[in-house]
């Protein structure tokens, strides 16, 4: 379903810090060299040489988590101001330089880090670290493009919160699952903290976190490693580190217990969202999670679309998102359904998980999933920008880049065990989160068909 | 070789690998063997084998533009319901199936075509052949699979009214093509429920076969073997006789159109506005590219970027495209303002057109779209999948490899002079059709300043 897998696109950005070593040798695993300059700047380079293409993304950790009370949407709207200008580059003059060499850019921002990403010719690399270097270094901020920018940032709440149904209803998901918490708001921040950020704060957030020793930078295309670290060297060396304050870390409650709340939507149906915590991407169970929920959601060949929407017809719509931090993650299924069906979608998503929990999945299921990873293993060599992501993920998300080349690995050692062990461990009903978000217009008839199927069905 | 012996016309492309003449003139495709079998398919071979994968594609020329009036949805139902069994498999078997492989089907839907895609990994192309050409070629029209996507296209046509650039688009495509035309038509509740499906299976019948379809492969594999396997799945495909379809002819004398769309509750306006472009077999092509280009195809470097997002704050997205096909074109330009700079906005975007219109592009614009387009062109070629659809593009525009080789030396050849006459021929403010969805009662005072308009409401069809 477009529309909710939407909902969790949005809400799945999960990013945070990687402990950095403070080792300055370069180091070779694999093909990736990982290097570290001595302001701190992490660097991981992959040569790969099938076209002429090369992707370098920077990767700040910094993000949402990281705003205090009054500036939530700081980081969202500090990753607008680092395209309006530097010493050397005027405003825009990022996106047109890179664009002008064939090239693309862009950015976002996430919970945990924010991404920098440029896509172009290898033979113009360089122009790609200059800029880089230049805004990390050097980026001009004044009123006047900050008063610009704020009202763009605006513009995109409305877009993606006010006129959207889908970023309403994450809304309510992030207030409800995550109160007084660091996930509270995400990205997208808060409409009156963003009337009011001034330039004072966008220097101090900018002078604390957009540094080197904050940064990993990450390089994958048709290069030469050693002229690469020369190149960095020559652009980023001189940027002076600033001290890092310890991240803010998620905090779960002592006990989760069970909660329901309800919500109203613009959508024309019901939608009934089941959610469990996680612990995130660093923990010993994440690929047993992996096999476990690619066997309930993955596609029409999974347990649960199957069920709710071909064979029982509960369902109108369904999606299942794993969304993870480093330290944290969320397991959301989403229904939408005609009226009086949510307590049907929600018993036979408990059936599916209970007999999991006692016997395990089929063997084929765990075939389907290692096929499909050494698939999408294979399929990803063609593109470079999807190896430095994956590379960045593994790194700052899951703590090392070489873990980059274990995700096969690690999901061909589930075992049976394994999964029943972590639906035991997960999939609680006492710990279960639920949210019903009703249509605000009822449509009689979807209502009276939703009741006949619930007696029915 | 192998396809020899069946007596098929070949073509060769005899280059190899996708690379750069010196001078940055001529990209190099890879081969590809170019066939046509006796029943009229055309298969395209491509070997690459720089990692040990197979694409197979399947484009078939059908889509919105052959569907009958009254039975909007018909196309997109005929695609969908060929994964829901065929004539040996059950859906979950196909299912399974296609995830036990670790691969999936793609079907991706254009307006004039359709195209099925499918990537495994080398140790599978037989049983990836085995199911696609079994998909394609076997449906059981399953009445349950029938329902189930009917039922979800009726939920989409309510879904649909709740995004508001959806509602902009087709309130734009109706503008621009009409009721008559099928491209200017949505589907609605009762059109989808007007489909039947013997209609689903007619629609079949008269459009999907061999001779109006293109089967592309790419990847490592050997062309020969490959050639004899794609005969034997796809050899005994019946071809028919293809189905005529509504041409659509563009009217450039005609004035633009204002369409208001009601929606209570907005703090945004939607933009949505188009009007007739050059087609992709004009000699204007390439100097039209510019002049998008320069218009708002290219984010931060274009002039409506610059002024309503950059200078304006008016905005978060705004951007022009072209939509080039052999027989017509569209420019549309998008974006979305707060209520309070409805007019704003509006003004400003005319003020660009003009202003390119009555000075036109400079020297320096015209080298960084050109810069950008010869550098770009790596970055669309690093898979076989972009290449896939880089070729199957082309070819629906009318264009042949050839041609395609020569698409920076095209773009290299423009100069200022043309890009400022064909601005001044086609991107005429007059003829631009304008669509804005709002809370009318919001902005009233500013709408009766942008002209006379006609109004709407979201929930209604745009072609009624």
């Amino acid at each position: 379903m477009k529309i909710i897998s939407k909902l969790f696109v949005i809400v799945s950005l999960f990013f945070v810090n990687a402990g950095l070593s403070c080792a300055q040798t370069a180091e070779k695993q694999g093909e990736i060299v990982s290097y570290i300059l001595p302001n701190g700047l992490h660097i991981l380079i992959l040569e790969q040489h099938t076209t002429p293409v090369v992707a370098v993304q920077v990767w700040y950790h910094v993000g949402s988590i990281n705003e205090p009370n009054g500036l939530k949407g700081i980081a969202h709207l500090f990753e607008h101001m680092m395209f309006r200008g530097s010493k050397n580059f005027g405003p825009e003059e990022h996106f047109q330089l890179i664009r002008a060499a064939g090239g693309q850019c862009n950015a976002y921002t996430s919970d945990e880090t924010t991404v920098y990403h440029e896509r172009l010719p290898a033979d113009k690399l360089d122009l790609a670290l200059r800029l880089e270097a230049d805004r990390m270094a050097w980026l001009k901020l004044d009123q006047n493009v900050l008063d610009t920018e704020r009202q763009v940032v605006m513009e995109e709440y409305r877009m993606r919160v006010e006129n959207d149904p889908v970023g309403s209803i994450e809304k309510d998901v992030r207030l409800f699952l995550y109160p007084d918490n660091i996930y509270e708001f995400g990205p997208i921040g808060k409409m009156q903290d963003i009337a009011k950020f001034t330039v004072e704060d966008c220097q101090k957030f900018y002078g604390k976190y957009y540094t080197p020793n904050n940064a990993t930078l990450i390089i994958v295309g048709d290069v030469q490693t050693q002229q690469v670290i020369k190149m960095v060297e020559s652009r980023f060396g001189l940027i002076k580190p600033s001290e890092i304050s310890v991240r803010p870390q998620f905090v779960s409650p002592a006990k989760v217990v069970s909660a329901v709340n309800k919500s109203k939507t613009d959508l024309p149906i019901p939608v009934t969202l089941l959610a469990f915590y996680t612990a995130g991407a660093r923990d010993k169970d994440r690929a047993a999670l992996e096999v476990l929920l690619s066997s309930l959601t993955d596609g029409k060949s999974s347990r649960l679309w199957k069920m709710l929407i071909k064979d029982k017809k509960i369902a109108e719509y369904f999606t299942g998102e794993y969304i993870e931090g480093a330290d944290s993650g969320l397991v959301v299924f989403a229904a939408a359904h005609l009226p009086s069906m949510s307590k049907k979608v929600e018993a036979n998503i408990w059936q599916q998980l209970e007999k999991i929990k006692t016997a395990g999945l089929e063997p084929n299921e765990f075939t389907k999933i290692r096929n499909k990873l050494r698939a999408e293993d294979i399929f990803e060599k063609y593109y470079a920008e999807t190896l430095a992501s994956n590379i960045g993920d593994s790194d700052v998300v899951r703590g090392d880049y070489k873990l980059f080349y274990e995700t096969v690995r690690e999901i061909e050692d589930v075992t049976q065990a394994d999964v029943i062990r972590v639906a035991n461990r997960y999939f609680n009903r006492d710990e279960m989160k639920i949210i019903y978000f009703e249509p605000r217009r009822k449509v009689f008839l979807a209502g009276v068909a939703g009741f006949l199927k619930s007696i029915f069905n | 070789m192998n396809y020899i012996k069946y007596g098929f016309a070949a073509i060769l492309f005899c280059i190899s690998g996708i690379v750069f003449a010196s001078d940055g003139q001529l990209i190099k495709y890879p081969p590809v063997k170019d066939i046509t079998l006796p029943n009229g398919l055309r298969v395209m071979l491509i070997e690459q084998h720089q990692q040990q994968t197979i694409s197979y594609r399947l484009l078939v020329r059908t889509g919105r533009a052959d569907e009958p009036i009254g039975r909007e949805g018909i196309a997109s139902l005929t695609a969908d319901i060929l994964q829901e069994g065929t004539v040996t498999k059950t859906s979950d078997q196909i299912a399974d199936e296609i995830a036990g492989i670790g691969s999936s089907l793609s079907v991706s839907q254009y307006p004039a075509y359709v195209v099925f895609g499918m990537d495994v990994i080398k140790q599978y192309s037989q049983n990836g052949l085995e199911l696609f050409s079994d998909i394609i070629i076997n449906p059981s029209f399953s009445s349950q699979g029938f329902k189930r996507i009917k039922n979800k296209m009726l939920n989409d046509v309510d879904l649909d009214q709740t995004d508001n650039d959806t509602i902009a688009f087709n309130n734009g495509r109706n503008v621009l093509f009409g009721s008559e035309n099928p491209l200017g038509r949505t589907n609605t509740r009762k059109s989808v429920q007007a489909v039947t499906l013997n209609d689903v299976q007619d629609f079949y019948r008269n459009h999907y076969c061999p001779n109006n379809s293109i089967l592309l492969v790419i990847g490592d594999f050997a062309d020969g073997q490959m050639l004899m396997d794609l005969t034997m799945k796809f050899g005994h495909w019946q071809p028919t006789e293809i189905a005529h379809r509504f041409q659509t002819s563009p009217d450039f004398s005609k004035k633009g159109r204002i369409r208001i769309v009601d929606k209570p509750g907005m703090t945004q306006a939607i933009f949505y506005l188009n009007q007739w472009a050059t087609e992709s077999t004009d000699s204007n092509y390439y100097s039209y590219l510019v002049a998008n280009y320069v218009l708002g195809g290219s984010d931060f470097s274009s002039r409506l970027v610059k002024a309503v997002r950059a200078k304006g704050g008016m905005t978060y997205h705004i951007g022009s495209r072209c939509d080039i096909h052999s027989d017509y074109g569209v420019l549309s330009i998008s974006t979305s303002t707060r209520n309070q700079e409805l007019l704003n906005a509006y003004n400003v975007i005319r003020q660009e057109m003009e202003k390119l219109i009555n000075t036109g592009i400079t020297e320096e614009e015209l080298q960084k779209a050109k810069d950008y387009i010869s550098g770009s062109i790596p970055l669309q070629l690093e898979s076989p999948a972009q290449v896939a659809g880089k070729i199957l593009n082309a070819i629906m525009q009318g264009f042949t490899i050839e041609d395609l080789s020569k698409e920076v030396a095209g773009f290299n050849s423009v100069t200022v002079d043309d890009v400022n006459r064909v601005i001044k021929e086609y991107m005429r403010p007059e003829r631009l059709n304008v669509v804005i969805v709002c809370d009318v009662k919001k902005v009233e005072s500013q709408l009766t300043q942008i002209g006379e308009y006609e109004k709407t409401n979201y929930k209604d069809s745009p072609c009624k």
